[in-house]
């Protein structure tokens, strides 16, 4: 059964790769383009770390875009092939509806993240290293000890690989909840989601005090956000620490960290939060078969 | 039961909540064999089809190449290919990623075959499915599903918005490469003229009903058609036939069975074609609202 | 380029006319083989089993037989016994009509230039 998914994969590169590729190159081609044109503020006088805070906040922008666009794109995910019916071709060739509707989630939700998380990495040193050209002038970046940075920014970047990777755990019933709406309510999804959240979130909480809905929300959001990066503090509090701080701390703190977060998935909070993933997909399923 | 048939549906029922769509539905269909599908709009040919890929579950005892369609459904799909309709590749793809995508997906499909077949066709392989015209597209997905090596071929009006030289092309390649004898096509086709020489069998559905699954070579023995002139025609119509219509001056009587001995020897037998005997076993909805 | 089929008769039938009209014509001629099923269904655009309807209603005239593992042979004397049935069906069906019509016409055998023909 799971033999299909690596061509279905291969299905949503083929589709999607445009947007994906645009969405991850533009936004730092065009940092680079303006960059000679702007001001840079608040760089850390450390070269250390003004060189790891650039390429930290590449991996962490380039990652919120993904997020962002991932979210965008995931309602009309839910509904994709069935208005030009190509859903009865894709239905017509073995795959099943569980097999395709979990290749196109680790796509979208998984893969692509992952993709923006080790290209912002990637990219991250050429965007320091004109940032700083900028701020500092060549002898700022000279002064950057670009290996010491790596030591550093490896286990953190693979820290936040893993996060993203938890933090989807986190967000699973929501995704799945959305994209299932989406799929059954088709135009009145976003009205639906808004009166929900309105109705859960403001209305009865300050009307009827009724906030168990409200928080559990909150803690799978909070969650989420701690699964990605829980305590960078641990690592190192002030730019001028991050001078001192050796590999082997810092891939001690990463795999405690990670442990940490690993160990708050056991929870009734996440547990529930999978039951309604569960229903959603289920909800994504039988939708599918009636489009056939 | 024939474990020999392709399909074999027995008092096979369909109901879409208070509509019934299939009605006490009994077919088999050997292998060698191509089946023509006839029936007015709405008569349940789509409906059965979709029933005999797993699409749509029944009631009843159905079963396509041994297997229970709905519950078998990825398996079934990998031993035959189905057209749902000409017109629901998706737009998005170029014709090589189709090919790809499917050489994946369906362990049946061949490549090559797919590619000599494009080549009879004016479509490229770069080209964008969305930048094609109806008939092209019906082209490259009928390329798309001969190139599968299925035992069972089941195609829903397949000549959809194809010109004649198109159509022709298609028949010619069905006689060449499906009719070793071995395999089966169920067709329905609203050209019924066209394909009738192509056919060796017919199934005529009527609003949910088999009105007439027989071979045609049955068809000859059993039907009568006797061209007479005007002054036969009392003694004719005595003889209680199916039909008459009228042509040239002249009107063709059709008897299911062999009519009198006097009656016969009025007339002059003719072959009764598939759409005459189609309009007499089945009623026109539209005809109906008209008298109604 | 494929021929229609007329409502004249069964398709098998008016195949096995064809080839019949062909066989006289001396296509494929005595001793030869006839082309095979799937080739006949290929050139006509019929289903083999129609073709094989046609070729078994030329076999039971006589006309053609099945060499085992070679295929369909013309036998010896068919366009012979073909030719005889032919002229009787002329003789029998087509002449007495075609004869009042001529009489009708008031054509006598002068005008039919026979010889020139």
């Amino acid at each position: 059964m799971t033999s299909h998914i690596p061509a279905l994969l291969l299905r949503e590169w083929m589709q999607h790769k445009r947007g994906w590729l645009l969405t991850l190159a533009l936004p730092p081609a065009l940092f680079l383009v303006i960059l000679p044109f702007g001001e840079t503020h608040g760089m850390p006088d450390q070269p250390l770390a003004a060189g790891l805070i650039v390429v930290m906040a590449t991996i962490m922008v380039l990652l919120l875009i993904a997020a962002l666009s991932a979210a965008f794109q995931l309602p009309g995910l839910a509904r994709r092939d069935v208005q030009d019916r190509s859903i009865e071709f894709w239905l017509s060739l073995p795959a099943g509806n569980s097999e395709s509707l979990l290749a196109t989630l680790l796509a979208h939700t998984l893969l692509v993240p992952l993709a923006a998380v080790v290209f912002g990495f990637g990219i991250g040193y050429g965007v320091a290293a004109a940032v700083v050209l900028k701020s500092t002038g060549v002898e700022g970046l000279m002064a950057v000890p670009w290996g010491q940075v790596s030591l550093l920014a490896v286990p953190a970047m693979l820290r936040i690989a893993l996060g993203v990777v938890l933090a989807l755990v986190w967000l699973a019933p929501l995704i799945l909840l959305v994209m299932a709406t989406s799929a059954w309510l088709k135009r009145w999804s976003v009205a639906a989601i808004t009166a929900v959240a309105v109705i859960t979130c403001a209305i009865l909480p300050k009307v009827y005090g009724f906030v168990a809905i409200r928080d559990w929300l909150d803690l799978q959001f909070a969650g989420a956000w701690h699964a990605l990066l829980a305590n960078p503090q641990q690592l190192a509090s002030s730019p001028a620490q991050m001078a001192s701080v050796d590999s082997a701390h810092a891939w001690h703190w990463a795999v405690m960290d990670a442990a940490n977060e690993l160990q708050a998935l056991l929870s009734w909070q996440v547990a529930s939060g999978l039951a309604l993933a569960a229903l959603g997909f289920y909800l994504l399923i039988l939708q599918r078969r009636r489009a056939g | 039961m024939n474990n020999t048939n392709l399909i074999e549906a027995r008092n096979v029922t369909l109901t879409y909540g208070k509509k019934t769509a299939l009605n006490g539905v009994s077919v088999s269909v050997p292998k060698g064999r191509v089946v023509g599908l006839l029936g007015h709009n709405g008569a349940g040919k789509t409906s059965l089809m979709k029933a005999l890929v797993g699409l749509l579950p029944v009631q009843g005892d159905l079963r396509v190449l041994g297997l229970e369609p709905t519950k078998n459904r990825q398996q079934l799909l990998t031993e035959l290919s189905y057209i749902p309709d000409v017109a629901v590749l998706p737009r998005w793809a170029r014709v090589h990623e189709l090919i790809t995508l499917m050489g994946r997906l369906q362990p049946k499909f061949s490549t090559e075959r797919a590619r000599a077949l494009l080549k009879r066709t004016s479509v490229g392989e770069g080209d964008k499915i969305k930048s094609l015209s109806k008939g092209m597209v019906a082209q490259t997905h009928l390329a798309l599903i001969a190139a599968i090596d299925a035992k069972l071929m089941i195609l829903d009006e397949p000549t959809l918005g194809l010109d004649v030289i198109s159509r022709k092309s298609f028949y010619e390649m069905l006689i060449d490469e499906w009719c070793d004898g071995e395999r089966s096509v169920l067709i329905s086709t609203h050209q019924v003229e066209e394909v009738e020489a192509l056919l060796s069998d017919v199934i005529m559905l009527d609003e949910g009903r088999v009105a007439l699954a027989i071979s045609l070579e049955d068809i000859d023995s059993r039907f009568v058609a006797l061209n007479h002139d005007q002054a036969a025609a009392d003694a004719m119509a005595a003889a209680h036939p199916l039909l008459r219509y009228r042509e040239q001056g002249r009107t063709t009587s059709l008897f299911d069975g062999t009519p009198p001995e006097h009656v016969a020897s009025l007339g002059q037998r003719v072959r009764p074609s598939l759409v005459d005997l189609f309009m007499a076993l089945t009623r026109n909805p539209a005809l109906n609202k008209a008298q109604a | 380029m494929t021929p229609t089929w007329t409502d004249q008769a069964p398709i098998y039938q008016q195949l096995a006319d064809r080839l019949a009209v062909q066989l006289l014509d001396g296509s494929p001629s005595e001793g030869e083989a006839l082309p095979s099923v799937r080739v006949l269904a290929s050139q006509y655009v019929i289903n083999p089993l129609t073709v094989t309807r046609a070729l078994q209603a030329l076999s039971d005239h006589g006309l053609i037989e099945t060499r085992r593992g070679l295929g369909m042979f013309v036998t010896a004397g068919a366009r012979e016994r073909l030719l005889h049935h032919e002229r009787e069906q002329f003789l029998q069906k087509d002449w007495p009509a075609l004869k009042a019509k001529l009489k009708r016409l008031g054509l006598t055998a002068k005008d039919l230039n026979w010889e020139s023909t």
